[in-house]
Parts: structure tokens; C-alpha cells; sequence
């Protein structure tokens, strides 16, 4: 399973959708988004005319369908955006961060020109929240919607089943006031009759409390359906006209499930978690990664500093960035990087490209070490697998010199005494340094040589 | 009347970690079978005719596996790798008597592979593919809460290993050496590591499993140290961890309640992660204060687990322990 956060206007629309598709549900939602570089809020509310020349309904249905899901349908219901200017408006960053309401982050019952001046102020700044910063460069506006009660609702996938939780007292307190919130877990495949219990002994009149019922069985079907592991709504209100609307709405999607859902997944994006901007680097190594069948990850922490690991193995890789904080040097650890699952060679050779690229940009006069590490593989050529990176090695070997590189390499498994001997002879061959060790040291051994031969 | 934060997650882990019953219980109180292969143990494999199932078959079979057959619907009826090809695994069973499957069959069709060999009541089944989606696996895990006949090791596991006896996996098999060190980890490597540094210090390994690095997997570290307790075989247990979730703790409550005391080392990775950050496997997170290394590390420490800082000192920190249970055994013999 692979838990990935998505936008909360992604999540309304996902909702709003498959509800009316699985059960005939209406709710009210209607969602904008500002993107950083994309159109204004104002170019966004001018009404959309078609070429028949009637302009589209200005209170969002969404239609009922008879076959698949209509992806032309759902752009339709996506381009009216009239209510923009009809509407008190709310707005909020929508970049996977909580606790909006606490960091004052969401600005209420605006006009159309309030809120693009916000928008304007906030779109592509730099913001701190709870000590992680990042870039904002999504905005979600939606209409104002006056209410009274503000009810707390999530599904969350745990080990035995789905827990549903629902209460009365949901708001900015939500925490203070979790006793009060009613939970049940409904065992995983089956009916979720159980739910009915979760508004019992709850103070809702009749009225209300059927519409919560109906909404909350449509949305657990939603989340079973999408392979939802996350779907919270804090707070869940009715409007003026008695429909239930999510005001602030959180939900993750298992992406492992991505094979079967691409269809119903609609549009949705998964942006990386806030503070996480990638350099173009590491964009282009998840690239490889995602059409791989192997596993490549690159991920820069200090990019002026001299230690550079690249090593075999998901488990063995987090041990040598262990190793190097251990020792010390956390400091000078410049990134963390593996390969595994039998990469094929151009995949190798691009990795170790983009590595030795990195490694070589900041050249000081200081010595650095590259860290070609791993344990001892099951099934992997080592020979083989070392091609790629000695053929990295061979385009940069100018490149390495300047910046004083020196490669540590420890490996095991089937051919490693071919594949150790082509790296040393490599370093003759290119006059770079290259030490080599097989299973016969251990794993992490290269760690303190290379910590030695910088401090030298 | 302002916008609120979102409830706390934090708040409601704490309450899943307290509540959630046990859902897979140690095997001498469920009857299903432990954690164990030998010589004698047949093994059919599922996605037997495909590029993964053919070449780590080929290697099972080299290192002396009983592979009696596969389950392949295309190309059943006829013969691979000298071994019958079945469509279905409830045939395979009915004709070999299999005890064990393996499973190399991709994400889409793995979980139905699972809930296949779980029917047909395998007592054994050893699923390595990677990427089964999470609602899938929850299914997977409801079957096999009713079944106590079936195991399930992994998703996401290299498999099962007894020296020079029976191969279930993708581990490299000539590392391995018949011994008496117990070896169970969610990661692959550092499970070769374990391995060869007990082999090269001569005390060789009972049983080494892979249970995987899935947050969702059939075969817990609680059910292999059990497992590891209570086999005459094996004087000395490794366990290799991960940050995330609360096994370690849990198998440390295992260990302080169990009459049979063994020497166990124990290694945690991630322990430089901060929360939040996902490094390795889908399952290493880090959630809430719960699942930390340092959580582990003391639990394991408070009930007599020597806890090494580095994957290199497993080997030598065995070595040292089992003398210290060897004295302290003739010790409390004297008294």
C-alpha cells in the first residue's frame, strides 16, 4: 500500500462525483483552483458560452451517467465558474498542509476582487508553516456557506477493517473535544451496516440526521470504491437549503491501486508533500523510476557536501546515510541514493550520470568520496550492473579529478570479483582513485575510509 | 465562524494501537503452521511459466527445493523445468500434495493468487511480488483469519530458507551454511549481511525469513521469534528492523514473557529518519511517536536483546551473547 495526499479541490470533485455515480447523491459542492503561472481568479469566473450559444447552468449538476465515467462530461461541470462572481467567497492554499485555520491561512466571505488581491499577495511566495517551508502555488476558492453546526466525519483503513468516526463537536477544536466523537470499525469486505450506530444517542433532529445517514453510507461506498485510505471532513455542515456540504476536506488514495483506478481517478494529481520541492534532478530520477520496473530514488540533502552515496538495496541505503550521521558527518552527507531490482544498464548509467553530475558541480580543492555501496546481492549481475556506472565514470572522469573524487566500493553476490576488477582497473585506466572491497569486509567499512581520506 | 484545522491523526493512531486486537496471533495459538521449511517440504509455484517464476525456480531447484509443480492456466498440461504445469492451484495441490506455494505473479493478479492457495488450504504460501494494493491485502487478510490452515509470508518478502535444504524466495542461496541462528527482517539486504557473518563465525543459520518491508503482511516477527523460542534447533536469534509500526516492541513483550530464554541480536535501520520522511520501504514510517528506533531500541534492550549500531557487528555481538547465555546457563546449573 502507498498512501498519497491529494489537493483538497481534487478530493471534492472526486467526492461530489462518484457520489452522485454510486448513489444518486447531490451535494452542492463547487470548487475553484488558482495555480501558480495558470489563469487569474478572474479569468477563471468569465462565464463559458459553447457553440450553440446558451451558456452553461449556473448551479452545478452533476449528470448521472450510463456507461464509464464521461471524463468529457466532468470538464463540462468543471468549466462553469460563474458562481465566482455570484457568490460570497472563501479561499485557501491548497498544498497538503493542515491546520490552516490555526495559521491563519484561510480568509473568509470575500468578493470576487478580495479574493484574487489575497490570491495575488500569497501565489508563488515563500511560506513557513509549523517549521517546513515551502512554495505556495495552488489556491482553492469555493462560495461562502453560511451554517450552524459543524459536525467532524472521517473513514481511515486500519488493520482490521475501515474505522468511521463521526461527532458533533467537529471545528478547530476537534481535539479538545474527541471523547464526544462516536467510532465504529467495519470489518474489511464486509456491508457497513454497522454505520447506523455511529449517529445513535447523537443530538440531531430527524430531519438532519437522515440526510447524514444517506451521506455517510454514500461516502464509505466512495472510499471502498476508490481505494481511498484516507477521508476526513472537518467540518461537515448543511447549507441554507438542508444539503450536507465538506467544508474542509483531507483524503489519500492508495496508489498501488493506480492500475485499476486510472479512470475513476479522473484528472486528480499527486503532488509531492509541502516543503518537498524537487530539483530537476531528482524530477528526472523519479521519471526513470516510475517507468522502471526496477527501483532508482534519488533525494539531495547537502548538495556542497562531500560524502555522495549510491548504493544497491532499499535497506542497505538508509544504513550507510545512518552510518555517515553516526560517524559524524551528517553534515557532509550530500544525498541519499539506491538502486535495486535489477536495474537495466542505460537505467544504471543515467542514475550514476546524474549522481557523479551532482557530485562533481561545487569543486573547492576539498576531497570528496563517492560511496558505490551495497550488500551482497541475490540475483544481480555485478558485473553487469557495474556497467553502467563505469561507463558514468568514464564520461566524467575530467570531471572527477577537478573536484578530487575518490570511489569507495563494497559489493557481494554472483560475478563481484569481475565487476570489483573492472572498477579498479578503471581507476588506472582513467587515473581517478578507486578502492575496492568484496563480501569479505563489511558493508558499511567504506563509511570510515572515505571519512578518513577527506580529513586527510 | 472561521474555517477549522483538520482532526488530529496523531489522535487517532493512538487509539488504533491501543484497541486493534492482535489479527495475527502466534502460531502455538492459532494451529496454523509456523514459520518453517525443510527438505521434505513440496513446493508448487504460482506464475511458474513467467520470466520471475522460471528463473528463481530454476535456482529453488538447484539448491535442492522439492519443487513438484506449478500453476500456469495458459500452459497447463504440459511440462517446465521437469515439473507438471497445472491451471489451477487447487488441482496442483490435489495431484502433488504440495505443502508450500510460491507466488511470482504481478500487483494485479497477486492478491487473487494469495486467496487462490488460501481455498485450496496451502499451508505455506510465500508471496514475493511488490505493490499489492492495500484493499486487496486487507481482503487477503480477512480469508486468512478464518483459515488456520494457511500461512502467508509476505507480500514483499524475499521468502524462506533452511540451509542445504529447502529454498523459497530470491535470496542468494550459497551465502546460507546449516547452523543454529535463528534469522528473521523486513529487509532483504541486510538479511544477506546477517547471514553471511553468522556463516563466516561458524554458527550457520536454523531458518532465515523474510517477512518484507509491507505495512500489511501475513507473518509477523512475533510469530518467527515464537517459532524460534520453541525449536530445539536454534540456540541464538537475529532480528533485522525497521521504523515504523510496533512489532519490535511487541516481539520484546514476547521475549520478557517467555520461560524459554534465548540470545538475541537485533539491529533497527532508519534510526537517522525524521518523522514524516519515507526512506526505503513503503512501510518504514514514522507515525505519531509510535515506531521509532529509539522506541524499539529500548524495548528490545529492556528484555535482554542486544541491540547493535551497525549492521557490521551482528556477526561478532552473536558470538559474544551466546557465551554469556553458555556461562550463565552452567551458572544456574551449579546453583
Amino acid at each position: 500500500m502507498a498512501r498519497k495526499k491529494i489537493r483538497e479541490y481534487d478530493a471534492k470533485r472526486l467526492l461530489a462525483w462518484h457520489l452522485k455515480r454510486l448513489k444518486g447523491i447531490h451535494i452542492p459542492v463547487q470548487v475553484a483552483q488558482v495555480v501558480d503561472g495558470g489563469p487569474s481568479l478572474a479569468q477563471l469566473a468569465k462565464p463559458t458560452v459553447d457553440t450553440e450559444d446558451h451558456v452553461t447552468e449556473s448551479v452545478s449538476e452533476t449528470p448521472v451517467l450510463q456507461n464509464g465515467f464521461g471524463d468529457h462530461l466532468f470538464e463540462e461541470w468543471n468549466k462553469d465558474k460563474s458562481w465566482l462572481m455570484e457568490s460570497k467567497l472563501v479561499v485557501k492554499p491548497d498544498m497538503l498542509f493542515g491546520k490552516r485555520g490555526k495559521s491563519n491561512l484561510v480568509k473568509l466571505n470575500l468578493n470576487l476582487d478580495e479574493a484574487s488581491e489575497i490570491i495575488e499577495s500569497l501565489l508563488g511566495s515563500s511560506l513557513e508553516v509549523e517549521g517546513i517551508k515551502g512554495r505556495v502555488t495552488h489556491f482553492i476558492v469555493e462560495p461562502f456557506v453560511e451554517h450552524d453546526a459543524e459536525y467532524y466525519f472521517s473513514v481511515q483503513s486500519c488493520r482490521e477493517g475501515n474505522l468511521v468516526s463521526f461527532g458533533c463537536c467537529g471545528g478547530v477544536e476537534i481535539e479538545q473535544n474527541w471523547d464526544k466523537v462516536k467510532q465504529v470499525t467495519i470489518p474489511a469486505g464486509e456491508d457497513p451496516t454497522g454505520l447506523d450506530t455511529i449517529l445513535a444517542n447523537q443530538d440531531l433532529s430527524f430531519q438532519v440526521r437522515e440526510q447524514l445517514e444517506q451521506f455517510i453510507k454514500g461516502c464509505y461506498l466512495v472510499f471502498e470504491d476508490l481505494d481511498m485510505t484516507l477521508l476526513e471532513m472537518n467540518p461537515l455542515t448543511l447549507n441554507d437549503r438542508n444539503h450536507v456540504i465538506p467544508l474542509d476536506m483531507r483524503c489519500e488514495l492508495d496508489t498501488y491501486a493506480m492500475f485499476k483506478n486510472q479512470k475513476k481517478w479522473l484528472d486528480i494529481e499527486f503532488p509531492e508533500s509541502w516543503g518537498a520541492q524537487f530539483t530537476d534532478e531528482e524530477h528526472f530520477i523519479r521519471s526513470l523510476d516510475e517507468k522502471s520496473g526496477a527501483s532508482l530514488k534519488l533525494s539531495l540533502i547537502h548538495p556542497k557536501g562531500h560524502i555522495w552515496t549510491m548504493v544497491a538495496g532499499g535497506g542497505a541505503s538508509v544504513i550507510y546515510a545512518d552510518t555517515v550521521v553516526d560517524l559524524g558527518m551528517g553534515d557532509e552527507l550530500a544525498n541519499y541514493a539506491e538502486y535495486s531490482g535489477n536495474p537495466k544498464e542505460e537505467e544504471t548509467y543515467l542514475f550514476a550520470r546524474t549522481i557523479l553530475d551532482l557530485a562533481t558541480r561545487y569543486p573547492d580543492g576539498k576531497k570528496r568520496a563517492l560511496l558505490v555501496g551495497g550488500g551482497i546481492a541475490n540475483f544481480t549481475d555485478i558485473a553487469a550492473t557495474f556497467a553502467g556506472i563505469i561507463q558514468a565514470l568514464k564520461d566524467f572522469h575530467g570531471k572527477l579529478q577537478v573536484a578530487k573524487l575518490k570511489v569507495f566500493v563494497r559489493r557481494g553476490g554472483p560475478n563481484y570479483e569481475t565487476g570489483l576488477r573492472l572498477m579498479e582497473e578503471l581507476g588506472e585506466e582513467l587515473d581517478i582513485p578507486i578502492e575496492v572491497y568484496g563480501p569479505d569486509s563489511n558493508m558499511t567499512c567504506i563509511v570510515q575510509k572515505a571519512i578518513d581520506w577527506i580529513r586527510d | 465562524m472561521s474555517c477549522a484545522l483538520f482532526g488530529s491523526l496523531k489522535r487517532v493512531w493512538r487509539t488504533l494501537a491501543c484497541s486493534s486486537p492482535r489479527l495475527f496471533s502466534s502460531s502455538s495459538v492459532t494451529n496454523r503452521p509456523p514459520p518453517y521449511v525443510d527438505k521434505n517440504t513440496k513446493v508448487i509455484v504460482q506464475g511458474f511459466t513467467g520470466r520471475q517464476g522460471t528463473f528463481h525456480s530454476q535456482q529453488s531447484i538447484e539448491y535442492g527445493t522439492k519443487i513438484v509443480g506449478g500453476v500456469s492456466p495458459k500452459k497447463a498440461g504440459t511440462m517446465h523445468l521437469g515439473c507438471p504445469v497445472f491451471a489451477t492451484v487447487e488441482e496442483a495441490v490435489k495431484e502433488t500434495k504440495a505443502d508450500a506455494s510460491v507466488i511470482f505473479v504481478p500487483p494485479p493478479g497477486a492478491a487473487g493468487a494469495i486467496e487462490e492457495a488460501i481455498k485450496a488450504e496451502v499451508g505455506i504460501i510465500v508471496c514475493i511480488t511488490e505493490g499489492i494494493p492495500q484493499k486487496d491485502m486487507v481482503r487477503v487478510k480477512t480469508l486468512l483469519n478464518d483459515s488456520t490452515k494457511s500461512r502467508l509470508i509476505g507480500p514483499n518478502c524475499p521468502g524462506i530458507l533452511k540451509p542445504n535444504e529447502c529454498k523459497i524466495g530470491i535470496m542468494p542461496g550459497y551465502i546460507h551454511s546449516p547452523g543454529c541462528i535463528g534469522v528473521v527482517s523486513r529487509s532483504g539486504t541486510l538479511t544477506y549481511e546477517a547471514v553471511d557473518q553468522t556463516t563466516k563465525y561458524n554458527l550457520g543459520q536454523s531458518i532465515v525469513v523474510g517477512i518484507g518491508g509491507d505495512p500489511f503482511h501475513g507473518t509477523t516477527f512475533m510469530d518467527c521469534v515464537d517459532m524460534f523460542l520453541n525449536d530445539s534447533h536454534t540456540k541464538g536469534i537475529v532480528m533485522i528492523g525497521e521504523i515504523g509500526g510496533n512489532e519490535e516492541e511487541e516481539t520484546a513483550e514476547l521475549l520478557k514473557k517467555s520461560s524459554i530464554k534465548k540470545p538475541v541480536v537485533s539491529f533497527i535501520a532508519g534510526v537517522t529518519a525524521p518523522p514524516g520522511r519515507r526512506m526505503g520501504h513503503a512501510g518504514a514510517i514514522i507515525s505519531g511517536g509510535k515506531g521509532t528506533a529509539a522506541s524499539k531500541i529500548s524495548a528490545l534492550e529492556s528484555a535482554g536483546a542486544t541491540v547493535v549500531r551497525s549492521p557490521a557487528a551482528i556477526g561478532a555481538a552473536m558470538v559474544e551473547k551466546m557465551k554469556e547465555f553458555q556461562v550463565n546457563n552452567v551458572q544456574s546449573a551449579k546453583n
